[in-house]
């Protein structure tokens, strides 16, 4: 057990622990006010209205199932996938807005709040190194292992 | 090799298992319409909007107002915040109504203050949209004689109390 706990997997446990804590976080804080977060959605002017609902009530759902998986471990390279791709989108959505000068809150922690700068910093400073976890093999407590132990072949 | 068939297909069970849940949920509490975009209110025109200084600039009142109000039982004083903010500290004899909860809040406000009253709505400061956004909530759905704005917020109802707050104190 303790050959496994090298400063990389501690690393990359702690950081999948509080990017699953993020994603919680912004996605409880969304569910409770699902209009709110289409308005915020609509703001940004980037869609049809015809999936600005579809979109406010997938997302924070997504997100909450995201953080769930990626904290317990389960389909780890799958669910950091999506994660990098989530956040991927949201840097984009939010660079777009802050080029056109858009004067909106990002909506991330649930109906008007967040400012677009800080929350596009905390994107990126969770997509670098959640891109480097993808190509770590040896991450620690997590689900996939317990199931492949006791199931070998699978 | 990152992508492969399995890692495909474990995305897509991960996300039509979020899209299944996420429409249960919506049909069994909020209900929102899957399709097009439903505001939550009547979008405040840019003109009406404070820091332009246009428009409505009538509805938005200050400190001295806020006190008269409280002495008056025509006039109502609704704090927009939410309830942990609420509890947090407000302005004396303020009710809760947390613009973000406008729904589950509303029928309860209206059958309990009559359309007479004159209401001030406030939030946290002057940057903040929560008593604007109220504003044209209730002005779209109830029937309310006068309806205000404390542009300052309780930030500004703090401040005040620091440096008037023998004379505020009166009013606790």
């Amino acid at each position: 057990m303790n050959k496994k706990l090298t400063f990389p997997s501690i690393f990359f446990l702690l950081l999948r622990i509080s990017v699953g804590v993020f994603f919680l976080y912004t996605g409880l804080s969304k569910i409770v006010f699902i209009s709110g977060f289409a308005d915020d959605i609509y703001n940004y002017r980037l869609f049809p209205e015809f999936i600005i609902n579809l979109a406010a009530v997938f997302m924070p759902f997504f997100e909450i199932n995201l953080g769930l998986f990626i904290i317990i471990g389960l389909w780890l390279k799958e669910t950091t996938m999506l994660v990098l791709l989530s956040l991927l989108s949201f840097i984009i959505m939010i660079s777009s807005a802050l080029i056109r000068g858009l004067d909106i809150s990002c909506g991330c922690f649930g109906y008007g709040k967040g400012q677009l700068e800080t929350t596009m910093m905390m994107d990126i400073a969770m997509f670098i190194p959640l891109a480097f976890s993808l190509f770590y093999k040896n991450h620690i407590l997590t689900l996939d292992k317990l199931i492949r132990k006791k199931d070998p072949e699978s | 090799m990152i992508f492969n068939k399995e890692t495909i297909i474990k995305m897509a069970v991960i996300v039509l298992t979020c899209l299944v849940f996420a429409l249960l949920f919506n049909r069994c509490t909020q209900n929102v319409p899957l399709f097009g975009y439903t505001a939550p209110y009547k979008r405040i025109q840019p003109e009406t909007r404070m820091d332009d200084n246009a428009g409505n600039e009538d509805i938005f009142i200050g400190y001295e107002e806020v006190i008269a109000c409280i002495g008056n039982p025509d006039c109502l004083i609704v704090d927009t915040r939410s309830l942990s903010d609420y509890n947090d500290g407000h302005i004396p004899g303020a009710v809760l109504f947390p613009v973000y909860e406008f729904d589950e809040y509303f029928e309860e406000f209206i059958s309990s203050h009559p359309p007479y009253l004159t209401l001030v709505l406030y939030c946290f400061d002057i940057h903040c949209d929560m008593s604007k956004e109220m504003y044209q909530l209730l002005v779209n759905t109830a029937n309310y004689e006068k309806i205000l704005i404390y542009s300052g917020g309780y930030l500004d109802w703090i401040e005040r109390y620091d440096s008037e707050g023998e004379r505020h104190s009166e009013y606790e």
